[in-house]
């Protein structure tokens, strides 16, 4: 276990300070603080940086949102709830790379279903994975699609422990469904949506799959997100020392982030 | 009225959860000059050609047997090390014991594609690209923490007073540990292992760089059937579907436990 993490991080941190690129065959070379230098300078980086913030922030927004108003319906009575209950965990146990590759499907500007349903609003085809606005909205649904029942069922777990007989109380107090929510159901499931939100934010964060088989990072660059960004560096270009440093650079984003989610964690716990 | 709505409502979500995958089934059984007409044709006389190509001619069987092997093994291995880890975990004091929860944590942020970057190097000076074992070693780690996590917990709802029932009956620590606390767990478990058999059976990026033809796995020969100038989508679907029906099998096994695997056992369902 340490082993094959403990090597490979002070591997990548010795790397990060040299520069070694695989196709030239040159000896490695100390170069210092040079490739983290590079990076910063770069507005690749930048741009690739500012697109994976608004593909995170839209992709961790809308499952949230949707995947919490889904978890209320699904907490009601209806005919068939064992049923949608557990249909509903399908996509997030699928292969992120085949369902990268469905929706690739889907999206297709020719004969994809993406187009079918349009029409049906009246809207002629659209060229979903050409147009780069557009890909960047199919590679956040395809996100969404996979990852919104994880926030489903994590919600429904944090519901459970919700006291029946305190919303039963208010109710018969007069409390309106809102009050309940925000008074008695919010403060219990807070904590369980605080984690799943942690994950969600690193996952989206580092996520390649999908991306990798639906644009491959484009049209152009417009869906290439850090993670991908990454990858092409690292495994295209054969620049080894530069890779290492921007995995850090990722590395050390998504630290800073969960610190501060755990650190709003354990203050709601206190108060 | 109420009703109405709402039964609408978990309609319209089961349509949009539940379409790709339908649509997937439909058009792997599809014959091949009816996938891409359009608008979509969805009554047809169904075919299993894609199926016979894929596994006669395209060889999926090469893949399908590496990904089992791979899965399979890094699962045991998993098994073998979470298990006595977890129970020493949750019965001893041991240093930095309550450290290791955001050390493993921290492991899970790194970027795949980082942690990837040495072990590509380091496996190619050991002469291990492209073998069972590199996935193998990977997979079992990538999965260690996880697993030791959600071990602990079942172990935690266990009373320590039996073990030490059968420490004073006679028994060693490890035969307490085989005979009592093993058996009393094997449904943690088994669901444990089905998560991170699922995990590495579905994992992509460490497969396609430490892979090529030898060990290649089932999602890396699915992304192979794209080419640059075009997709063969009905044996990609009928792929899709090889690599997606055991997961479902299983995942319906373990529904219970789903969530608890995916969050590191923080959130029981």
């Amino acid at each position: 276990m340490i082993a094959m993490t403990v090597c490979p991080s002070i591997y990548t941190v010795a790397l990060s300070l040299c520069r070694w690129n695989l196709t030239f065959g040159r000896p490695i070379t100390f170069i210092g603080l040079s490739n983290y230098q590079a990076i910063l300078a770069s507005p690749d980086f930048w741009a690739s940086a500012v697109r994976t913030f608004w593909y995170v922030g839209a992709c961790v927004t809308v499952e949230f949102v949707l995947g919490i108003l889904i978890a209320f319906l699904l907490d009601t009575e209806f005919i068939g709830r064992n049923v949608v209950r557990a249909l509903i965990l399908l996509p997030m146990v699928m292969a992120p790379v085949v369902a990268g590759l469905i929706w690739r499907f889907i999206f297709n500007d020719e004969w994809g279903l993406a187009n079918d349903i349009i029409h049906v609003f009246g809207i002629g085809n659209k060229a979903w994975l050409v147009d780069p606005s557009l890909a960047f909205f199919a590679v956040i649904v395809a996100d969404v699609w996979q990852w919104t029942p994880f926030i489903v069922l994590v919600t429904l777990a944090g519901l459970q422990a919700v006291p029946r007989e305190l919303t039963e109380a208010a109710r018969v107090d007069g409390a309106s469904w809102l009050q309940i929510q925000r008074f008695i159901v919010l403060p219990t499931i807070r904590s369980v949506l605080a984690i799943g939100l942690l994950i969600r934010l690193i996952d989206a964060f580092r996520s390649v799959d999908q991306i990798f088989v639906m644009t491959y990072g484009g049209p152009g660059v417009a869906t290439s997100v850090l993670g991908f960004y990454t990858y092409l560096k690292g495994f295209k270009f054969f620049d080894m020392g530069y890779t290492a440093a921007l995995g850090l650079i990722m590395l050390f984003i998504i630290s800073v982030l969960a610190q501060s989610i755990i650190r709003m964690m354990m203050r709601t716990k206190e108060s | 009225m109420k009703t109405f709505a709402k039964y609408l409502a978990v309609l319209a979500v089961m349509a949009f959860f539940i379409t790709p995958i339908i649509w997937t089934a439909i058009t792997a059984i599809k014959p091949t000059e009816l996938i891409s007409s359009s608008p979509v044709v969805w009554f047809f006389r169904p075919t299993l050609d894609h199926f016979r190509v894929i596994f006669f001619e395209d060889n999926i069987l090469g893949p399908l047997v590496n990904s089992t092997i791979i899965a399979v093994l890094s699962t045991l291995g998993v098994l073998a090390i979470a298990a006595p880890a977890s129970y020493a975990l949750s019965r001893f004091r041991i240093p930095f014991g309550s450290q290791l929860a955001s050390y493993f944590l921290s492991a899970r942020m790194a970027p795949p594609v980082t942690v990837v970057l040495p072990l590509f190097l380091i496996f190619r000076n050991l002469n291990l690209i492209d073998t069972h074992t590199a996935l193998i070693a990977i997979y079992i780690t990538v999965n260690m923490p996880f697993a030791i996590w959600m071990i602990k917990g079942f172990f935690d709802e266990i009373p320590k007073e039996l073990d030490e029932a059968a420490l004073l009956d006679g028994c060693s620590r490890f035969h307490a540990f085989v005979r009592i606390i093993l058996p009393l767990t094997a449904p943690g478990l088994a669901a444990t292992a089905i998560i991170s058999f699922i995990f590495a059976w579905n994992e992509f990026l460490f497969a396609i760089l430490l892979t090529n033809f030898h060990a290649r796995t089932l999602p890396v020969a699915a992304s192979a059937l794209m080419t640059d100038r075009m997709v063969l989508w009905g044996e990609l679907c009928a792929t899709a579907l090889v690599i997606y029906l055991p997961v479902v099998l299983f995942a319906m096994l373990v529904r219970k436990y789903l969530i608890k695997g995916f969050t590191f056992g923080a959130v029981v369902q």
